[in-house]
């Protein structure tokens, strides 16, 4: 048993986790909205990171070598959302900066399409000094116009992530009401981790609550959901 | 007095007259002890945007059936004041949030003072300014002034209701996910506090070894101090890389980790071990009767929800807080 505070969540008696995890949400919302045919395909297959690594790197037999190129492409694919700076990657990368600086020209041109749509998407808030997730969410974004750059740079940050976390939440939240119409009452929804929905199950109720999951894909297909059930929140599989 | 009226020219039977006369809509804001003891004091209904009533008995048989004859209630942050009533025993058929309602209209603006203020240029006096000291709660305090001003705080949210657009977004997500909220926050989640006690053991022993071994490294200082800690990570050599607003090294986990330091990684590892013995195991044992913990949602700018008091969203996606 692992030793973390997670372990020490537990179903009551009678009861077991049920999580559903819409993973990669906010890559598949970014490729959403920027209509990127090359991450839409990529996001096809069943390894996205893997995927993106192919297209930046190539393909190699070397497992190990594979391997860290996938590790790498993942660590790009989550630059791209949080908007971190070369410094932030090199970091993340555990390269130099002149390193960080290609790998991310590399990144951009894998998927051009989606750099040139948050191009776009950067000048029109700091025109509107607004921006609007796909739900019709606003959030001002008055520092846009600040007179210091550190506070305009911060905000310009903001942009792209408010729009793509924004709108995954959003769905999340969907999804949330789409289960609690579906699921029976017994069924308690307990916690909502951003990407992930935690609901503790009657255990006469566990295979109803697996199939109904089953009306979430096909209601929400784009965005594919994760199943894991446990008595131990720290011990989902 | 069973209750208050800010309409002083009403006599008493005019005023429950006006208050018994169905209408499809009131406001209504709850007085608690504290915002930590939540046991409610007394309840103000707003029978229109200037005239409200404050009910001294949260359980007065008067205000049980304004609730029941009235098709739509009104709050300010209904996840609060929803569950009180119902724990009361009201039956709340419909309700609609005023916070809920300014927030998907993309005004971040959150407490009733502020939105007030900004969107309908009225005062909206809070009842902690009664307070002669901080944490108190409503205790000792007059109650008729605390009344008053609770009448405000419900005319105040059926002014916001009237005045604030009514969006799509409110409609098909924000309204309908309050429901969600209360039942999070009322479910809660079991502990296992044999499990929690191992994990405390396990974090103090290795807690006790770090401060050890940085102590070792920095000299017998103390450790939650960040002067000393400056002091002894520069006659090591080691610089952060960003400043105090004072113009001091910083010692905050953005300035130390981008150095990659063994001894800066350890001061931040044993900080986060240091972290979930002080918060996190104190807020795992606070455990109600049925062994059970509660977190608070709240909304941020992007949409998401965050949690507090404790945060579990941070608990369970971020590896420092777990004792490998």
């Amino acid at each position: 048993m692992s030793n973390t505070l997670r372990s020490c969540i537990v179903a009551g008696e009678g009861f077991t986790f049920l999580s559903l995890d819409a993973s990669q949400i906010e890559l598949r919302v970014l490729a959403i909205l920027s209509r990127d045919p090359q991450m839409l395909e990529d996001l096809q297959t069943s390894d996205l990171h893997l995927a993106t690594a192919i297209r930046m790197f190539g393909w190699t037999d070397d497992e190990d070598e594979m391997k860290s190129r996938r590790y790498k492409a993942k660590q790009g694919n989550f630059a791209l959302v949080y908007e971190a700076s070369e410094f932030k990657l090199a970091e993340m990368l555990e390269c130099s900066v002149e390193e960080a600086l290609e790998f991310m020209a590399d990144h951009r041109a894998a998927y051009p399409v989606l750099y040139q749509w948050m191009d776009a998407t950067k000048a029109k808030a700091k025109e509107d000094g607004y921006v609007q997730n796909m739900f019709g969410r606003i959030r001002p974004l008055p520092e846009l116009y600040s007179g210091s750059w550190k506070q305009r740079e911060n905000s310009e940050k903001e942009i792209v992530n408010t729009i793509v976390q924004g709108t995954a939440v959003d769905i999340v939240k969907l999804m949330m009401l789409y289960l609690r119409k579906i699921y029976p009452s017994e069924i308690r929804l307990v916690l909502q981790v951003h990407d992930e929905i935690l609901f503790e199950v009657p255990d006469e109720l566990m295979d109803t609550a697996l199939e109904q999951s089953k009306e979430l894909e096909l209601a929400f297909s784009d965005y594919p959901c994760v199943a894991k059930t446990s008595k131990v929140y720290g011990e989902m599989v | 007095m069973r209750f208050i009226v800010n309409s002083p020219n009403l006599s008493r039977e005019q005023a429950e007259e006006l208050l018994r006369t169905p209408r499809d809509k009131v406001a209504i804001d709850i007085e608690t002890i504290s915002l930590v003891n939540t046991m409610p004091l007394g309840v103000a209904v707003a029978v229109d945007c200037d005239t409200g009533f404050y009910f001294f008995n949260p359980r007065d048989e008067m205000l049980r059936e304004v609730v029941k004859q009235t098709p739509t209630i009104l709050f300010h942050n209904a996840a609060f004041d929803v569950p009180l009533l119902c724990e009361l025993g009201y039956e709340i058929t419909n309700y609609e949030d005023t916070m809920l309602l300014a927030y998907s209209a993309g005004i971040l603006e959150k407490s009733l003072a502020d939105l007030s203020a900004s969107i309908l240029h009225r005062d909206c006096p809070s009842v902690t300014s009664q307070w002669k000291k901080k944490d108190q709660g409503n205790i000792a305090i007059d109650h008729v002034v605390m009344g008053g001003m609770c009448i405000i705080h419900a005319c105040n949210t059926y002014a916001l209701w009237d005045k604030l657009p009514k969006t799509q977004l409110y409609r098909d997500i924000d309204r309908p996910c309050i429901d969600l909220v209360m039942e999070m926050e009322r479910c809660g989640l079991l502990i296992d506090q044999v499990m929690l006690t191992e994990v405390e053991q396990a974090t103090v022993v290795k807690a006790n070894q770090m401060e050890l071994e940085l102590k070792g490294e920095l000299g017998n200082i103390n450790l939650a101090s960040p002067p000393q800690v400056v002091k002894a990570l520069q006659a090591k050599g080691i610089l952060g890389t960003r400043k105090t607003k004072g113009g001091a090294d910083s010692v905050s986990e953005e300035s130390l980790r981008p150095l990659n330091h063994p001894v800066a990684n350890l001061l931040l590892d044993w900080r986060s071990k240091m972290k979930t013995l002080t918060t996190y195991i104190p807020f795992m044992r606070n455990v109600d009767y049925k062994g059970r913990i509660y977190t608070h949602f709240g909304y941020t700018n992007t949409g998401r929800w965050s949690s507090s008091r404790p945060n579990l969203q941070n608990l369970t996606r971020d590896g420092n807080f777990q004792d490998e």
